[in-house]
């Protein structure tokens, strides 16, 4: 009786998990075996039913290439990477209701007005944005000409901040281990300073970003 | 045959398995895509080590190994709303064994579970309703809820 409360106990937990702290959640599921093993059950529950998803949801080996060619293959591709740049970013323009945008001021206009496409902030919606054929899924920066604006794309935190980092000779560390996974869109001027690329992320939802010394802080 | 067009072709002809492996794992899409085109990318600094006959073992491997280090990375109460192993536990079983588990745990709740438990076990897993949500459904109390679904556990663990 008393291990089916406590397994009730955990249940309440799996709805509200805010509401209690990290030590009550791993004291509850770890009181006895009965419930640890419980919980073990509800894992495989979990992982069963999202393998039957998995399993009915298509594959899509091509788009998965291309993404990876993309991000990973295209270090002799310069020219026809930064037409796709441009083109993404004559896209985030045009949908920021700058429909005069031409290709030819693209250059001059992602270096003065970065503020219509800091507006962009996409969270886990890579799908969506495959379908409207802006995802372009760039993070390498080796690939880009360094003047070039390096388009991250609903890409993790860490991964984002670890390149800009490592460019003005910062250490990250992050305060708020959450924000690790948070996916934002962001383009990046590798011609601005420092201070003028935390300002544009300082409208990431969720996160504030803080240079302290040679450090990149972020709660 | 140059090395691009080997790695295609390896990536081709795993892909599928591997993100499945990884969409069982990890409960989001998009970070499972991740973890196997990482798994690529690591192949491809370290220019195609492969051993011969061993290759889609050590491509789900290393599958695996990156869910857990990315579940690893997660932050506990986000580690326990999405139910993934809260301990360091290393499953040493062969992947096909712990899929194949999985795909009896689903049969015995198709075929071998009784109302209205497997609707609450429906309900919780595949449409990830909370309980409180469930029980609104289905109008029956909370704590009727949480009994049903203990009762559905332990007969799933009783018949696998």
């Amino acid at each position: 009786m008393e291990t089916n409360n406590n397994i009730d106990r955990l249940l309440d937990m799996l709805d509200h998990p805010e509401r209690y702290s990290e030590q009550e959640i791993m004291d509850t599921v770890n009181r006895d075996d009965e419930t640890r093993e419980f919980y073990r059950s509800l894992t495989q529950a979990a992982r069963a039913r999202r393998s039957q998803r998995s399993l009915s949801q298509p594959v899509d080996e091509d788009k998965a290439w291309e993404q990876f060619e993309q991000t990973h293959l295209t270090a002799q591709k310069h020219e026809r990477l930064w037409l796709r740049v441009a083109a993404t970013v004559l896209g985030v323009l045009m949908m920021s209701g700058i429909a005069w945008a031409t290709v030819y001021t693209v250059r001059h206009l992602t270096a003065t007005d970065t503020s219509k496409q800091k507006t962009e902030k996409v969270a886990n919606t890579s799908q969506t944005e495959a379908e409207a054929g802006t995802n372009l899924g760039v993070a390498d920066s080796s690939a880009v000409e360094d003047e070039a604006p390096v388009v991250f794309d609903n890409t993790p935190l860490e991964q984002m901040l670890d390149e800009i980092a490592a460019y003005y000779g910062m250490t990250v560390e992050f305060q708020n281990d959450d924000a690790r996974n948070l996916r934002f869109h962001f383009v990046w001027n590798k011609g601005d300073g420092l201070e003028k690329v935390l300002e544009d992320m300082s409208h990431f939802e969720s996160v504030s970003i803080e240079q302290t010394g040679n450090r990149l802080i972020v709660q | 045959m140059n090395d691009k067009s080997i790695l295609e072709g390896l990536f081709r002809q795993h892909y599928g398995k591997m993100i499945h492996l990884a969409r069982t794992l990890l409960h989001d899409d998009a970070e499972a895509q991740d973890v196997v085109q990482d798994v690529f990318a690591r192949l491809l600094e370290n220019r195609y080590q492969m051993t011969g006959n061993k290759t889609e073992a050590y491509l789900m491997s290393a599958v695996r190994n990156g869910c857990i280090n990315h579940i690893r990375k997660m932050q506990l109460r986000e580690r326990f709303k999405h139910l993934h192993p809260l301990d360091e536990v290393n499953d040493s079983r062969p992947i096909e064994e712990v899929l194949a588990e999985l795909d009896r745990i689903n049969a015995i709740v198709d075929g071998q579970i009784e109302e209205p438990q497997r609707t609450i076990f429906r309900l919780r897993f595949d449409e990830e309703l909370t309980f409180q949500e469930i029980a609104t459904r289905l109008d029956m109390s909370v704590g009727a809820v949480y009994k049903y679904l203990r009762q559905c556990i332990n007969r799933i663990k009783s018949l696998i």
